[in-house]
């Protein structure tokens, strides 16, 4: 009872600081010389853990400075809402430094409090001088990264059993599609701050039902058949949705662990609709699953050493997972050790798993056109690996622009190169485009254009085998104006300036942040869906415009709609059209 | 043994000897956590060193001057990112790291 009260409390404090967050860094000027951090990358980076609220191992160290049990629980929320997306759960450094306390003891406080309050040209914010943290507070962080990084518990078979709940019987459901819906052109919106998806009809652009998640959903994905959806929280929570019954909703749930971001279903012929897995940030580690209850049956620990260096990493968090339509088999991403998993579900008992060397630290990707290639971001490294799925080995890793950031990428023809697959980055406004066509020798696996985009701070990017044009958002760009805008180019004709459609401007909302996010094409690919992502007191909407003429088609408001932030079309999603 | 070949071998030995002692005043930094924020010839969170030492070389008493704001510390010179005090850092130290710096 009392630790779900301060659980409501942090997270509700969590959110208030939210808009905050962002008006202060709006009107933090850029210091001349300092951080090559882009604002984009400090809002991605340094985004909540949903670990802030959770117990914790301690060991005391007699040497660190002193801290009360309060100052500690304080600095460890602190640490957990902006510090350890970059600087790791155990402080062992990803996209930031490593702060064990061997390091940060022998700097010393007064050089640590430097650091967080001006931040360093590495790349570490200022978060003392953009207004984020007090003095105090600075203080209290430069002690608490001295001290002994607490340990969260672990989450093996019993803690995910102790989650699993089957709320409808698979002999209980329907046999048959008991709706009257055009199941392909669904649309399954994350609201963010409510824990919540909005299952939305396409056709009608009418809500289906709002079903209860877990927080922030990442992504939604669906099963070989598309009956099944499944969504998955940042805190690790799966919901699997059953879209034949008269009303779509919740049929089964689990946690597979305190915070993750990724799940995906066995698509090989044979084996539709059979396995699901999920991977998870915190315990290091990815779950498999049966696809029609979640019942859990193989958990796999992700721990071990990096690449290149070949150091041990304690916590390689587990980045986009994606299935073969060439094998039985899940292409898992681990972040940290820069590997890519090519984990084969025939026989879950012998798990066969081959490790393929990539680069770190691994993040998002998607297929080129012909789903044998598998392009993720090594976002730090900024690289893209380009990985044979069908032979399972490495074929390159492709240089790009600083972090890029591909979502699931764009496939699309280029006038002048053929296939190409596109992404773009958080760090820059270039978008790259990659050539995909392994026979023409000169362009394959090369970035063949780069495209100047509006800024940095993208996130989507998103064509559809139907049309001409490639859209291209920006929402954790600095600038309102663009932040709140869309930029389409023109495929047949790629030299020429994008368009930019002021899509928030189109859904009439009044006051709010209402940041433009991630475009996603309908089933037929006429109609392109974007949200307009305002906070939590603020109203959002979905704006949905005509690819063709690039005119609002319609706006979709409702009280209900609340933080929308990811969305995904049935039928793409399945079959991995983008 | 020739000339040359002596003179040659001097000349070695006597690089050798100039460029020891400033590694060991490097380590020195380093083991006193200079290098976490500045770097000698770029700036850092701190300034280059090498622009330090072209500010200020020549100047009479600096280095008893620049041994007291290691020890202290201090902000405004190079901007607003104050420099943290060093006070566990040695007399006989500061005064090497002041030196080596100067004659950058």
């Amino acid at each position: 009872m009392k630790r779900q009260a301060r659980r409501t409390l942090a997270r509700a404090l969590g959110l208030a600081a939210l808009p905050f967050a962002l008006s202060a860094a709006l009107a933090q000027p850029t210091q001349p010389g300092r951080a090559p951090v882009t604002e984009p990358e400090i809002r991605y980076q340094a985004g909540g853990s949903p670990l802030a609220q959770e117990d914790m191992h301690q060991n005391i160290d007699p040497k660190a400075p002193p801290m009360t049990k309060a100052e500690f629980d304080k600095g460890r929320q602190i640490y957990f809402e902006r510090c350890a997306g970059c600087h790791g759960v155990l402080r062992k450094g990803a996209t930031g430094k490593p702060l064990t306390p061997d390091i940060t003891m022998a700097k010393g406080t007064e050089i640590l409090k430097v650091f967080i309050k001006y931040g360093s040209p590495a790349g570490m914010p200022n978060w003392g001088t953009s207004g984020e943290m007090t003095d105090a507070e600075v203080d209290l962080m430069a002690r608490y990264i001295q001290q002994v990084p607490p340990v969260p518990p672990e989450f093996g078979m019993p803690q995910m059993k102790s989650t699993w709940k089957v709320v409808i019987a698979p002999e209980k459901r329907p046999t048959k599609k008991m709706n009257n819906y055009n199941i392909e052109n669904i649309f399954s919106t994350t609201l963010r701050d409510t824990g919540e998806v909005a299952l939305i009809d396409g056709d009608t652009k009418k809500i289906i039902n709002i079903v209860k998640t877990g927080y922030a959903v990442h992504i939604s994905r669906l099963s070989a058949s598309g009956r099944y959806l499944y969504v998955i929280g940042r805190d690790a929570k799966i919901n699997l949705i059953d879209l034949w019954m008269e009303k779509p909703d919740n049929v089964a749930e689990i946690r597979v662990g305190l915070e993750a971001r990724s799940v995906d279903t066995s698509k090989y012929k044979g084996y539709q609709d059979k396995y699901a897995i999920a991977g998870s940030y915190w315990p290091p580690q990815y779950t498999i699953m049966k696809g029609d209850t979640l019942e859990p049956l193989k958990i796999m620990a992700t721990r071990g050493m990096t690449v290149g260096d070949q150091e041990y990493h304690p916590e390689p968090r587990v980045a986009a997972i994606v299935a073969s339509h060439f094998k039985p088999e899940f292409v898992v991403n681990i972040k940290e050790t820069g590997k890519v998993l090519m984990v084969n579900y025939a026989d879950i008992n012998n798990l066969n798993v081959t490790e393929i060397e990539a680069a770190k630290y691994l993040h998002d990707g998607g297929f080129d056109v012909t789903k044998r290639y598998f392009l993720v971001a090594a976002n730090q490294s900024n690289k893209v690996a380009v990985i044979d799925v069908k032979e399972g080995k490495l074929v390159k890793l492709v240089d790009v622009d600083k972090i890029p950031h591909p979502g699931r990428g764009a496939n699309f023809t280029h006038p002048r190169f053929g296939t190409v697959w596109a992404t773009g980055h958080l760090g820059s406004e270039k978008i790259a485009l990659i050539g995909t066509d392994p026979k023409k020798k000169d362009t394959a696996w090369k970035v063949v254009q780069y495209l100047d985009g509006q800024g940095g701070g993208n996130l989507f990017i998103k064509t559809h085998p139907k049309s001409k044009n490639l859209w291209v958002d920006t929402p954790l760009n600095p600038d309102a104006k663009i932040a709140q805008s869309i930029a389409v180019y023109d495929i047949s004709n790629l030299d020429k300036k994008p368009e930019t459609l002021p899509i928030a401007d189109w859904a009439n909302l009044g006051e709010g942040a209402k940041r433009v996010v991630q475009p996603e094409y309908n089933k037929a690919g006429d109609e392109v869906w974007f949200a307009v992502w305002s906070a939590k007191n603020q109203q959002s909407a979905l704006v949905v415009v005509d690819d063709k003429t690039k005119k609002l088609k319609a706006v979709i408001k409702d009280p209900r709609i609340i933080t929308p932030t990811g969305h995904f079309n049935v039928y793409n999603t399945t079959h991995d059209i983008y | 043994m020739n000339i040359r070949t002596t003179t040659l071998a001097l000349a070695v030995a006597g690089g050798l000897l100039a460029t020891a002692p400033a590694r060991a005043d490097e380590a020195l930094a380093k083991k006193h956590n200079c290098l976490a924020c500045h770097q000698i010839d770029k700036k850092s969170v701190g300034p280059a060193y090498k622009e330090i030492a072209k500010k200020y070389k020549g100047q009479a008493g600096i280095e008893a001057k620049l041994a007291d704001k290691v020890k202290k510390g201090g902000s405004g010179v190079w901007g607003p990112v104050p420099m943290a005090p060093n006070a566990a850092v040695s007399d006989a130290d500061l005064k090497t790291l002041v030196a080596w710096i100067l004659k950058m």
